[in-house]
């Protein structure tokens, strides 16, 4: 029977010098994937006792940053993603491949654009664009966007197979490029070709 | 390599998935053909500004407050675990002293050790099957099935609604040797585990066998160490075990059938 107050010392250094520090890349995600403050940092919060209680189960030498993140991932899709699927406002298989390319195209050689859009676009209006994501792409294009997770740890982390990884996020990206897209005509930075 | 063959690895460069031969394959058709490269920037430049816009973090202020709830709970695990087996040590060293004075050496020095054996060996499976909880992936078929069995051995089947929790998962598993219909209530992070046996598999631990709570029409055991509280109760030839670590939790409301509130 070894000192208990040993054992648990040892755990805790080990999990305030492994876990703790990606606590700044939880919240960033969590905040994308629950909208506001408050549940994100309810979520990140239990993620973190979770994996705590959980500490044994941790491979030491392996991905801890991926490891926390299914933990919440997982808390996520369980607790806090929206019980009833929001009917999508939009088909996305309807909207064009590389949508914002059909618009923006000049036809020109050496012209860019898109850097006098992007100029007038905020932070705030990519979150939004983002956040009005439904939930399963929106957690998809988070962990890749956000974290740069590859596909691979994206499968492990939201537990999907590849395919489903890849799809959601082109989709996902149709959908963030009409966002965008729609925003800039409405703030009359740009003109709809189609009308 | 035509267009459409490039333009299906459009994502897979940008996000840097893609093999260096494939790469380059994609590569060669761009420098000759305009309409793909241009796609292929435009995207690429679609990419870097959205990174960029979504690199920034909550603020410090948040971080700070976030980060000192954390270690506040991380606190509070610690001292459950640290006061659980102190609390063992000391049952186990009275128990000690009885028998040796019963002068029942041998017998003594295996009761020494029994609270945090029954611990590990009774309760620990439990435990970790609720926590376990966590990272399952629910199914509904599996969902379906598993209450209906319950339902065809037992005649009750668990609410899908308790109070404020609903039914998440349900599975069966083998815990402690014995198979159980494993059911996990949610409520926005506070969770419930409901395991269901057939009495003659499983007993009440002889731990508890003292302690006996009446209340109204229905009879309990109640067990509550290392911040994990199990509440046993013997419903006909199920026994029934709840278990949660939270502690507003009202346990006996997911006794199905029970109308304690
Ligand atoms: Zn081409």
């Amino acid at each position: 029977m070894a000192d208990q107050k040993l054992i648990t010392a040892e755990k805790r250094k080990q999990f305030e010098a492994e876990a703790l520090p990606h606590m700044d890349a939880l919240l960033r995600t969590a905040l994308r994937m629950t909208k506001n403050e408050r549940d994100a940092e309810d979520l990140v919060q239990e993620a973190f006792v979770k994996a705590y209680r959980f500490w044994d189960k941790f491979e030491p030498g392996s991905n801890c940053r991926a490891w926390l993140f299914k933990i919440m991932t997982n808390i996520f899709i369980n607790n806090y993603r929206s019980k009833s699927r929001s009917p999508m406002a939009v088909n996305v298989d309807e909207i064009d491949d590389n949508f914002l390319y059909g618009q923006l195209s000049t036809g020109e050689k050496s012209s860019t654009p898109e850097q006098e859009l992007f100029a007038k676009i905020f932070d705030d209006d990519v979150k939004k664009a983002i956040e009005n994501l439904p939930d399963d792409f929106r957690m998809v294009v988070v962990l890749s966007f956000l974290e740069g997770f590859s596909y691979q740890e994206i499968a492990e982390i939201a537990d999907l197979q590849l395919g489903t990884v890849k799809s959601r996020l082109h989709r996902g990206r149709k959908l963030l490029q009409k966002e965008l897209f729609e925003y800039a005509v409405k703030n009359g930075y740009i003109k709809d070709k189609a009308q | 390599m035509n267009c459409q063959e490039a333009l299906d690895l459009l994502y897979d460069i940008i996000d840097q998935e893609v093999s260096e031969i494939d790469e380059a394959q994609v590569r060669s058709h761009l420098e000759k053909c305009r309409h793909c490269s241009e796609i292929f920037r435009l995207e690429s430049s679609i990419q870097n500004f959205l990174d960029a816009k979504t690199a920034n973090v909550g603020s410090s202020d948040n971080l700070e407050s976030l980060r000192s709830k954390i270690v506040s709970d991380l606190d509070g695990i610690d001292r459950t675990e640290m006061d659980c087996s102190s609390k063992s040590k000391l049952g186990g060293t009275t128990l000690f002293m009885v028998s040796a004075a019963a002068l029942i050496i041998l017998v003594g020095a295996s009761f020494f050790t029994s609270d945090l054996v029954r611990h590990y060996n009774v309760y620990g499976p439990l435990e970790q099957a609720h926590f376990a909880a966590q990272l399952h992936q629910p199914s509904n078929s599996v969902m379906e099935q598993t209450l209906a069995a319950v339902k065809s051995s037992f005649g009750f089947s668990p609410g899908t609604v308790v109070n404020s929790f609903s039914l998440i998962d349900a599975r069966m598993e083998k815990i402690l040797g014995v198979d159980m219909a494993h059911f996990v209530y949610a409520d926005n992070g506070k969770r419930v585990s409901v395991f269901v046996a057939l009495s003659d598999e499983f007993d009440v631990p002889s731990g508890l066998k003292d302690h006996k709570v009446v209340r109204g029409n229905l009879e309990y055991y109640d067990h509550h160490c290392r911040g994990c509280r199990l509440v046993y109760h013997q419903s006909g030839s199920a026994i029934i075990i709840t278990a949660t670590e939270d502690k507003e939790t009202e346990l006996l409301s997911f006794i199905p059938g029970s109308t304690i509130i």
